[in-house]
């Protein structure tokens, strides 16, 4: 593996942070420990990657207090939740906001551990999935207008020569634009072309192509 | 009780207006003689009791008690016959066999000019009174084992919670050593069996927690639909003699209007008091010349909650005491236990509702409360 994702530990509990600080670095996570939420807002770094193990009951600002602060301040680390007083609506409360876990206290370590992972997973996922989009996006901004013009009928099934017509232009042209757009997106197929154009929001949804008969 | 009979009465037969008086008399009067058999008895006894005059008339009065009151009434007999005059809850057996519970006064009548000595049994019937009572005290016994439940869940919780923390760690340490020492091929086996144990049994004392929060907590509320200006209605009778003794002023403004909440209303007037009661106890501490209690509802701006709102003119709270308020264990009482506006969060957070303090600072207290509303479909 890679460099390690660092692991935010906010509880206002010493005992627990110097046990779970001791567990979590014995397995080779670099650390970051915190008292207060308070804390933890004034010193991170707006940019930090990582993952937030993080205590819902504390003195001053709760857990689900600095979940919503982090995410009105854009800050995306996936949060698990600990905690010594779960109850139902917490939890669902929590989740709902988009923490990944809520565990109860006292747990096992591996069961911290394999809830890490797996958020550590989800997020590489979701990181790669973000970078593939803009990818993908910044291809298409370098297509010249009419160039995406055409995309966007192509990818919503116009023909060529249906194309052509439209836009008065001879289908020979269309067909220069249209090997041009695959190689500058990059995609080997009309269909994968269209996974593209959806997935950016060239087109939003499947919408039926328009048959106006031809007139020639 | 006393023993003074009363003078006779001018006449019991030719009088009239007495005659008038004793027929319209909305309270059961019976006329016995020394033996207690009934001489006479007035239109309202028929009405209310289904007997004829006549079907009464020559019998025991006791006849028409039940047991417990013919036992009563019998221990009453040698004040009577020396002329005395008695009081007593009874209870009145009616034709029908319905029960009704009266008030009794009796009364010895000297003897006079012609006629022998006689008793005057003047009831009025209380079932409707003792029913309230009943309901009202029954009511009070409810919440004073709502109290008593959610003072021992909130300090189950709270120790659960405080307790957990060096279990979490512990179980972590163990572990960790575990993993380690099983690391290293000399370890003695008996030093990892002795850590096997310890881990074990930090993981009991968590069981033990989690059965005892389980098993307090479990007293799952029943809610239902909850007109809340009828409650702080309610809460305001309730408090009736505690205001008259402090001598507060209490003024309700209620502005919740047709609007209901979805609620336990018992639990709901359990916050009431509570706030109510330390706004008391706020006033009793400060000098000023006429204490103030405000009860207040209303819709929210969102019209989709209700907020309820209890003030007062007492000294009001600071912001450092504030921050702390409604945790568990803090008070400012000699003799609290601090856990009334603990209870009360919890309480809130199972309704799904918040309650908060208004405004920190001298010149008063308000604190309010926020349900929400019921879906008018």
């Amino acid at each position: 593996m890679s460099k390690r994702e660092t692991l935010y530990l906010v509880d206002d509990n010493d005992a627990v942070r110097h046990a779970l600080r001791l567990f979590l670095e014995s397995r080779n996570f670099p650390v970051q420990e915190f008292s207060s939420a308070e804390s933890l807002l004034a010193s991170i770094d707006p940019r930090a990657t990582g993952l937030l193990v993080l205590d819902l009951c504390m003195q001053g600002m709760s857990g689900l207090e600095l979940q919503a602060k982090l995410k009105a301040s854009d800050i995306q680390l996936p949060i698990i939740f600990i905690t010594g007083h779960g109850n139902v609506q917490d939890s669902v409360n929590a989740l709902k906001a988009g923490a990944v876990d809520f565990i109860e206290k006292p747990f096992d370590n591996e069961v911290l551990l394999d809830s890490i992972r797996r958020a550590l997973q989800q997020e590489r996922q979701q990181r790669e999935q973000r970078r593939v989009l803009q990818e993908l996006t910044r291809k298409f901004e370098r297509l010249t207008p009419r160039e995406r013009e055409v995309m966007k009928y192509i990818v919503n099934g116009t023909s060529n020569k249906h194309l052509a017509e439209l836009l008065g232009v001879s289908s020979r042209t269309i067909e220069v634009h249209r090997s041009r757009i695959m190689s500058k997106m990059g995609a080997r197929s009309l269909p994968e072309l269209v996974c593209m154009a959806l997935s950016i929001g060239v087109i939003r949804t499947w919408s039926k192509p328009q048959c106006t008969p031809c007139t020639a | 009780m006393n023993e003074h009979p009363l003078p006779a009465p001018a006449s019991s037969e030719g009088d009239l207006p007495f005659r008038i008086l004793f027929d319209t008399a909305a309270e059961f009067i019976f006329v016995l003689d020394q033996d207690s058999r009934i001489v006479r008895t007035n239109r309202y006894v028929s009405e209310q009791s289904g007997y004829a005059p006549g079907e009464m008339e020559g019998k025991e009065v006791t006849d028409f008690f039940t047991p417990t009151s013919q036992t009563l009434y019998r221990s009453l007999l040698p004040l009577l016959q020396r002329g005395g005059h008695a009081r007593a809850e009874i209870e009145l057996v009616c034709k029908s066999g319905h029960v009704l519970e009266v008030e009794c006064q009796a009364t010895a009548v000297a003897p006079q000019a012609g006629q022998s000595a006689s008793v005057l049994l003047i009831q009025r019937d209380i079932s409707a009174l003792k029913r309230a009572e009943e309901k009202a005290r029954h009511h009070q016994q409810e919440s004073a084992h709502l109290m008593r439940l959610s003072v021992m869940g909130e300090m189950a919780a709270s120790m659960a919670h405080e307790l957990n923390q060096p279990l979490t760690a512990l179980i972590s340490y163990c572990g960790m050593a575990l993993s380690q020492l099983k690391g290293i091929a000399s370890a003695p086996d008996s030093l990892v069996d002795i850590l096997e144990c310890a881990y074990e049994q930090a993981h009991r004392a968590s069981d033990i927690i989690h059965q005892i929060r389980n098993s307090v907590s479990k007293g799952n509320i029943r809610k239902q639909p909850v007109d809340i200006d009828n409650t702080v209605r309610e809460v305001a009778k309730l408090l009736d003699w505690e205001l008259a003794a402090s001598q507060v002023e209490l003024q309700l403004d209620l502005q919740g209007g047709a609007s209901r909440v979805m609620a336990n209303s018992v639990q709901i007037e359990q916050v009431l008091l509570n706030l109510i009661r330390n706004s008391l106890e706020a006033i009793g501490q400060t000098q000023v010349a006429q204490g103030r209690l405000q009860l207040q509802t209303r819709v929210a701006e969102d019209g989709r909650s209700l907020v309820i709102s209890v003030s007062d003119n007492g000294p009001g709270i600071s912001g450092e005491i504030a921050n702390r308020l409604f945790e568990p264990f803090q008070t400012s009482k000699e003799t609290g236990m601090g856990m009334g506006l603990s209870i009360s969060r919890s309480i809130l957070q199972a309704h799904q509702g918040t309650i908060w303090l208004d405004q920190p600072g001298p010149g008063g207290t308000t604190f309010c409360i926020r349900l929400p509303c019921l879906e008018t479909a």
